[in-house]
């Protein structure tokens, strides 16, 4: 399996991974980066192919929520790129994405005056090539490729995605919050146990204080700033964090009867509200059974905010957009009472380096704003923890929860990824990777076939297995009976099926081949251990044999294409002769010299050139008629089921002729 | 009908087998089968082959069916030791289908809640278990976990991490895995994880310290509080300029000596109090009560989580964590914060009654340290009692305890701005009525005897002379001693003061003394029922014999009652202690017995006596879930104490001689039977010998007769109980009814139909379902039990139910008009020993003279004597059924 972080990799913002898996390609998230103004903000997409064809490239792109930096660069790369496969995103996902596309589309083009960004109808467009997912439905993208949504806590809409190819699997989490809060449940999963799990590590050497003291804190702030006739600015996302804080703050004011002024900055608040009710059953456990008699997004204290209002004297908090101060209101208000220390600003959640809010965080005296302005910042800030990741604990529980072979680190700093990396490696011994932009990671992964068993082979084995057993136990003298245990592990002797598309390979006994009615299957012998009950894993080296089904007995078949020119050359044949009847005569004559592989076909060789060679009962080799797609001499090999071992001889012998 | 069975199970088809299996289960369940009730060698030795070899059949059901089966039927216990058994259960907790490997753990559970003693080696298969990918099979592991640590809760356990070893006892680590366990995938699992975790007692202060702190403990021991590790970071020197500071209630873990995710108990609760699940936080707040009882550290360490929660955004919660607060804090006084006030006065505007009245009972135990918290607090009390005039008894009560403990805070200064006393100036007289004023003054004069000298200086006469009128108001609202605090020249207030109060004082006690003597009156109970049951010989006759019987009772009775009144609402006893009590009444009964058993004077009182015997013994035989086989031994011996004492209060010769006969038979087969049992034991007491000996051979019967009644006798005066001392692991069985599934108002129905009631229990502890049955009370005082469907009865937990049947069948002969109440309770069906005797002796009744052989045949065979009906519910729930006549409404096309 490959892995490619376009975005995203040693690095928060613009997350874009590309997993190969089973022969497939999947885009999990296409985000733009907050810190980056210029060609930087999108991912690399040159990565995947200078041409242009993304199409023919990439199978899916999996959104996982709303935010920018995991949906921002779409439209980009559907409509002025050019991809137009399938797009997959949840419900909610799927209706907030086009207006957060569209705010920050208009911000970037009418106030920053931008040219070559995408338009409204190109995220019109692109939302049309929208498929929705619901969580824990598996949908097919095409016969082979299957998707799996599962609750992600985060923002609304938030999903990990569990997606599966032939006998690969991966899960990708985007951001998820293991804790539960006021409005959304906690992320979880099955244990799908996916070859890889590539998951978000945003806090990935945090550990988080309880929820209630991060509240009580934040609220003990605020109220104190207030008290002192100070304005609070609270920058945050229009959804999400700001429901959260919005409940908090709307409970602790009715709580404390207090007056000063709440607003809200975001026109989106309304259409929010809308979204919760519409989604209802993505919310927490809470949410869902009380909303019946009263909506808990229906704030009393707090008032949408004007533009005016912000040189108004007096105490006020302000929630106001977006979260990382690097654009639109909240940067405007910040603006305006930086310079005053009685003013607090609470930043609740995570800012992608390069923005102000960055900045601001790292102890900043003077920040410039754009290339025009600088501001004085004496205003108090404080840096709460409210981000909706899931901290060091959570990440960690999540693949316990998992339980993936392999572990790829993504969407965090290198220093934190490092550490957890070592964590992960020493907890739980699977290998853990953090890949960096652009590198590409090749993993391993097993060669386990799974396959469907019939119930008779099953039955069969299981009944020789438990006579084995009853043989074994009779005990050396008679009086101690030893203790039954369970069948946890037995042999099966059966054929295995290689699944075409959506049938699963199945391992069936020969007997039952008459019941189907496919003349040409690949199959082999093949001895494995079945692991849980009824159907098993089965793990077995899969060779390219053809079989044709004779009437009563099974034989095997394969056909072994060479390089004609090539081999002449190193026997020192003439051009003129057949290569492939040169060939079969100098395998037959290597035959000889061993007593076991002696050919039976006495009267064949009597003639000048034989076309066939038969070693044992069944074992034919012969030089099969040219087709015309295929000009290059081949060699036809086929073989009786019971004389594998033989035929391996031979064929062992034909490879070192072929080379 | 085993024979049978087992011959058809050599022939049946997999599902068939299944069938027979469930059924001989069943019969096991019912009958004893195995246990009491032999079954034939061949039938047997069939039944174990197939068995053997169905355990590895390759279906899962029947797997699971056979393995249920096993420790019942126990195949080769003859040959191999007696945990072969439970090593091959054992295996089987690791087979490959999650069915099986539940059903192995659960055959497990049952064992040990039957009273056979689990390997300890099995401790490590059960933690093993709880990381299955089945969530079934990871409940019936927690539970298992439980009862293993409870049994061997000393035995070590080495950890090995970090090249360092360490050895830790058994009981911590079981609870460190259960702390794990809060972050399960499952809720159900997570809600179980948080439940058992209050069932743990002794657990070291260092692991139920960190169930309050997501701060790791590195290796076990050493903890670096959070201001530690913020100095180190800074001592690094100053960060580097483009680093962003950690956010403010986080903390950077940079270490590499621990693990994150085994960490040990970190933050068990913290993380069982932010599920997003109600039930899951339900759970933790009650494990937190319970383990706050066992440690005082610990609960002032939960006092702050648990005011926390009652911003909560769920009822339950809210009411859940109230309760345990209450619970604490009658324990030692809560010691609020402001902010912690603040909080808890405003969860007092819950629309919700009995959060209101929760927030009292809290506050009553709560103290705050400074006057202006206390003004503020009264300010709340006074809003609450404008806005919700139901409540003023409960915040009355709350300010008299309030009163009570904050005599340091109350000053002069504070009283003034409660009462609006102007220094300066009269002040005019506060109305008498008003209950407002009364609350002030209730809460004054609950303070300590200096304190209200030192007021008396600063409060207006009229506030003494109000004083009689309120105290005879508020009844309970004031000292004893208030008389002392009125000054002395308001002569005439206390001469009505000192007039004698109608109702005893009653003494409050605080709940450590309750629990001190509540554990000091066990003992008691203790010493004198092994005083019972090891006395010696007793010379000097009978009537000393007979004094000392009267004497044991008598102090049998009074520590009983010692123990019942130092029983409050809010102690949680042991549940084995709670056996002991009633076994304890019951002996008191039977020293009663055989200190009357000379005269024969009193028969009806015999009777009761006995039947009261006989009743408590099967109450406690089937309310108790892991009574050790001795326990119950004891408790078959008592039964035949009972059985006697009731043929004795007969006069055999006044009935048909072969009814005599028959009933001296059933005895003696209970006799007979006892016997076995204590031989078994090999526990030989002295005064069974003459009554198993009966002469069967004497021709005549009515010598026979008056010779057992002569044994029987003897067997009464010479009786001695068993020790009886129950395990740590017994627990009652209990069931929960929802009173909200139950309509308030009387249910409307049509009385042509048969009414449907509803009804949702929780049960706990219930070994075998199939006798749990819902007792309807009929207005004629009749009771019929019923048999839940099986489709109402969920498995919540091993041994634990849900019940919600919402189509209770019951049909009343009503007409319209006739309102009338039935009562609605969960009980067990018990199997009676000896159906026929034991019918009489449960009801108190004597068989009447006129009583015909022919009914006595009749009454053996009658299956509804088999089985005495054991309560279980707290209280039954009355509905009130209001029977209608549903008429149909007149359609409009109706032509008049």
């Amino acid at each position: 399996m490959k892995v490619v972080p376009l975005g995203a990799g040693q690095d928060v913002g613009r997350s874009c991974v590309l997993v190969t898996l089973g022969g497939k390609t999947i885009m999990f998230d296409c985000g733009m980066h907050m810190g980056y103004n210029d060609e930087r903000r999108f991912p690399d997409f040159n990565y995947i192919t200078t041409e242009g064809d993304f199409t023919s490239r990439i199978d899916a792109v999996v959104i996982t929520h709303f935010h920018l930096d995991h949906c921002g660069a779409l439209p980009h790369f559907t409509e002025q790129r050019g991809y137009h496969g399938p797009i997959y995103m949840t419900p909610p996902t799927k209706a907030i994405c086009p207006i957060l596309l569209e705010d920050f589309r208009k911000v970037a083009i009418e106030r920053k005056g931008e040219t070559g960004f995408f338009t409204s109808q190109h995220i019109k467009d692109c939302m049309k090539k929208v498929v929705p997912l619901h969580l824990h439905e598996t949908v097919w993208v095409d016969d082979e490729l299957e998707l799996r949504a599962y609750y992600a806590g985060h923002v609304l809409g938030a999903a990990m995605v569990y997606a599966r190819c032939g006998n690969e699997s991966v899960v990708y989490t985007g951001d998820y919050n293991m804790t539960p809060d006021r409005h959304l449940g906690a992320a979880w999963i099955d244990k799908v146990r996916p070859d890889v799990l590539i998951t978000e590590t945003t806090y990935g050497t945090t550990i988080r204080d309880s929820k209630r003291s991060r509240e009580r804190d934040f609220l003990e702030k605020v109220h104190r700033c207030v008290l002192r006739g100070g304005k609070v600015l609270i920058p945050c996302f229009a959804l999400g964090r700001a429901q959260e804080l919005c409940i908090l703050i709307d409970s602790y004011w009715e709580r404390m009867g207090l007056t000063v002024p709440v607003y809200f900055s975001a026109g989106l608040t309304e259409k929010a509200n809308r979204y919760y009710k519409l989604f209802i059953n993505w919310t927490n456990q809470k949410v869902k059974e009380s909303f019946v008699n009263r909506n808990p997004f229906d704030f009393k204290y707090i008032k949408p905010w004007s533009r005016d209002y912000v040189d108004l004297p007096g105490p006020m908090v302000v929630f106001a957009t977006p979260g990382m101060l690097h654009i639109g209101m909240s940067l405007e208000v910040f603006r305006k009472w930086a310079p005053d220390e009685r003013n607090m600003l609470i930043m609740p959640g995570y800012c992608v380096a390069g923005t102000v809010g960055a900045k601001v965080l790292s102890g900043m005296k003077v920040v410039e704003i754009d290339q025009y302005s600088q501001v004085q910042i004496n205003i108090d800030v404080q840096n709460l923890s409210f981000s909706a990741h899931a901290d060091a604990k959570g990440i960690m529980e999540l693949i316990r929860q998992a339980s993936p072979r392999n572990v790829v680190l993504v969407h965090g700093e290198k220093s934190r990824m490092s550490y957890l990396k070592s964590k992960i490696m020493g907890e739980f011994g699977c290998p853990c990777y953090d890949p960096a932009n652009g590198e590409l990671l090749e993993i391993e992964t097993g060669q386990d076939v799974r396959a469907l068993m019939s119930d008779q082979l099953f039955q069969a084995a299981w009944a020789k297995e438990q006579e084995r057993r009853q043989k074994s136990a009779v005990p050396l003298d008679d009086s101690v009976v030893p203790a039954a245990t369970p069948i946890t592990q037995l042999p099966i002797r059966g054929v295995l099926f290689l699944g075409d598309g959506k049938r699963p390979a199945r391992l069936l006994d020969p007997s039952e081949f008459d019941l189907d009615d496919i003349p040409v299957v690949s199959a082999s012998g093949v001895e494995g251990e079945s692991s849980s009950g009824e159907d098993a894993t089965v793990a077995a080296g899969v060779d390219d044999l053809t079989l044709s089904s004779g009437s009563d007995q099974v034989v095997f078949s394969t056909r072994r294409v060479f390089d004609g020119t090539d081999l002449a050359e190193r026997m020192g044949l003439p051009s003129s002769v057949d290569v492939a009847a040169a060939t079969l005569l100098a395998i037959r004559e290597l035959l000889l010299t061993d007593p076991a592989t002696q050919p039976t076909d006495v009267e064949a060789t009597r003639g000048k050139q034989a076309s066939v060679v038969r070693v044992g009962r069944s074992i034919e080799l012969s030089v099969p008629a040219k087709t015309t797609e295929c000009d290059l001499p081949s060699l036809h090999v086929s073989w009786a089921w019971e004389e594998e071992e033989l035929a391996t001889q031979v064929l062992v012998v034909v490879n070192r002729v072929l080379g | 009908m085993v024979a049978g069975l087992t011959l058809a199970l050599t022939a049946a088809e997999p599902s068939v087998r299944c069938e027979i299996y469930q059924a001989l289960g069943t019969l096991y369940e019912v009958k004893g089968m195995f246990a009491t009730v032999a079954i034939p060698t061949d039938a047997k030795s069939r039944l174990d082959a197939a068995i053997l070899s169905d355990l590895n059949h390759s279906q899962h059901h029947l797997r699971s069916a056979a393995l249920a089966l096993l420790p019942i039927v126990r195949p080769h216990d003859q040959s191999a030791g007696p945990n072969s058994v439970f090593n091959t259960i054992c295996s089987y907790a690791a087979d490959a289908h999650p069915k099986v490997r539940q059903a192995a753990l659960c055959a497990i559970l049952r064992q040990h809640m039957m009273g056979v003693a689990l390997p300890v080696e099995m401790y490590d298969e059960c933690v093993v278990a709880t990381k299955d990918d089945f969530e079934q099979v990871r409940l019936a592991a927690i539970e298992l976990i439980w009862a293993i640590s409870s049994a061997f809760p000393e035995y070590p356990v080495t950890i090995e991490k970090y090249d360092t070893t360490e050895t830790i006892r058994l009981l911590d680590d079981a609870f460190v895995k259960l702390c794990d366990m809060v972050n399960d995938s499952s809720v159900i699992v997570r809600q179980r994880a948080c439940a058992i975790l209050g069932r743990y007692r002794d657990v070291k202060h260092s692991f139920l310290s960190q169930t309050f702190s997501k701060q790791v403990m590195s290796n076990l021991r050493r903890f670096v509080p959070r201001g530690q590790r913020g100095k180190s970071n800074k001592g690094r020197g100053p960060p580097k300029a483009s680093s962003i500071p950690t956010p403010q209630g986080d903390a950077e873990v940079d270490s590499d000596e621990f693990k994150l995710l085994d960490s040990g108990a970190a933050g068990a609760f913290v993380h069982g109090l932010e599920d997003e699940y109600q039930e899951v936080r339900d759970a933790a707040i009650e494990s937190i009560t319970e383990l706050s009882i066992g440690s005082t550290e610990f609960a002032a360490k939960a006092v702050d989580f648990l005011v926390d929660m009652f911003n909560d955004s769920s009822d339950r919660v809210r009411l859940c964590a109230i309760r345990a607060l209450v619970a604490i804090g009658d324990r030692s006084v809560i010691k609020l914060t402001e902010e912690q006030l603040s909080i808890a006065l405003s969860a007092m505007k819950d629309a919700c009654h009995t959060v209101r009245e929760g927030i009292y009972a809290f506050l009553a135990v709560s103290a705050v340290a400074q006057p202006d918290a206390l003004s503020k607090l009264m300010a709340a009390m006074k809003s609450s009692l404008d806005k919700y005039p139901d409540d003023q008894m409960p915040i009355y009560r709350a300010l008299m305890a309030l009163g009570l403990s904050h005599s340091n805070v109350i000053n002069t200064a504070f009283v003034r701005a409660l009462l609006g006393i102007s220094e300066h100036y009269l002040s005019r007289e506060a109305r008498i009525d008003d209950t407002v004023y009364a609350g002030n003054v209730i809460l004054l004069m609950n303070t300590d005897l200096p304190t209200r000298h030192e007021l008396a200086t600063i409060l207006p006469d009229y506030v003494f002379s109000h004083l009689p009128y309120l105290r005879d108001k508020y009844r309970g609202c004031f000292p004893q001693d208030i008389v002392q605090s009125v000054p002395t020249e308001l002569g005439f207030v206390r001469q009505m003061l000192e007039q004698p109060r109608d109702d005893p004082a009653v003494v409050q006690l605080s709940l450590n003394d309750r629990q001190r003597r509540q554990s000091s009156a066990l003992a008691n109970i203790r010493s004198v029922l092994s005083l019972v049951s090891d006395r010696e010989e007793m010379r000097g006759g009978d009537d000393v014999e007979r004094a000392w019987q009267v004497e044991t009772a008598a102090l049998l009775a009074r520590r009983v009652g010692e123990f019942e009144h130092s029983l409050g609402d809010v102690v949680t006893v042991p549940q084995a202690e709670c056996v002991v009590v009633e076994y304890a009444r019951a002996i008191e009964l039977v020293l009663l017995v055989q200190s009357r058993a000379a005269t024969m004077l009193r028969r009806q009182e015999h009777i009761d006596l006995a039947s009261k015997i006989m009743l408590s013994m099967y109450k406690i035989e089937a309310r108790s879930v892991g009574l050790d086989p001795s326990c119950r031994l004891a408790l078959v011996y008592l039964r035949l104490f009972a059985h006697a004492a009731w043929l004795h209060a007969h006069s055999m010769t006044s009935y048909d001689t072969r009814l005599a006969e028959r009933m001296l038979a059933e005895f003696s087969l209970r006799a007979k039977r006892a016997d076995q049992l204590l031989r078994d034991r090999s526990i030989l007491p002295s005064e069974l010998g003459d009554l198993v000996q009966r002469p069967t051979e004497s021709t005549d019967p009515q010598p026979a007769t008056k010779q057992t009644a002569g044994s029987i006798r003897a067997f009464i005066a010479g009786f001695k109980p068993l020790t009886f001392a129950p395990l740590g692991r017994c627990q009652l069985v209990s069931a929960s009814c929802s009173k909200t599934a139950v309509a308030r108002r009387p249910v409307e129905f049509n009385h042509v139909f048969p009414l449907n009631l509803s009804l949702s229990a929780s049960l706990a502890w219930v070994a075998h379902r199939s006798k749990i049955v819902v007792e309807v009370t009929m207005p004629t005082n009749e009771v019929i039990a019923l048999h839940p469907l099986p489709s109402t009865l969920k498995p919540l937990a091993p041994l634990h139910w849900s019940l919600s049947w919402d189509a209770i069948p019951v049909a009343l002969p009503l007409s319209s008009g006739e309102s009338t109440a039935i009562g609605l309770t969960i009980a067990l069906k018990h199997t009676v020993d000896v159906p026929w005797s034991d019918s009489f002796i449960v009801k108190g009744a004597v068989v009447p003279d006129m009583y015909k052989i022919e009914s006595y045949y009749k009454a053996a065979g009658d299956l509804s004597r088999r089985h005495v009906c054991i309560p279980i519910a707290d209280s039954s729930i009355s509905v009130g059924v209001n029977p209608v006549e549903f008429k149909p409404p007149p359609s409009s096309f109706t032509r008049i």
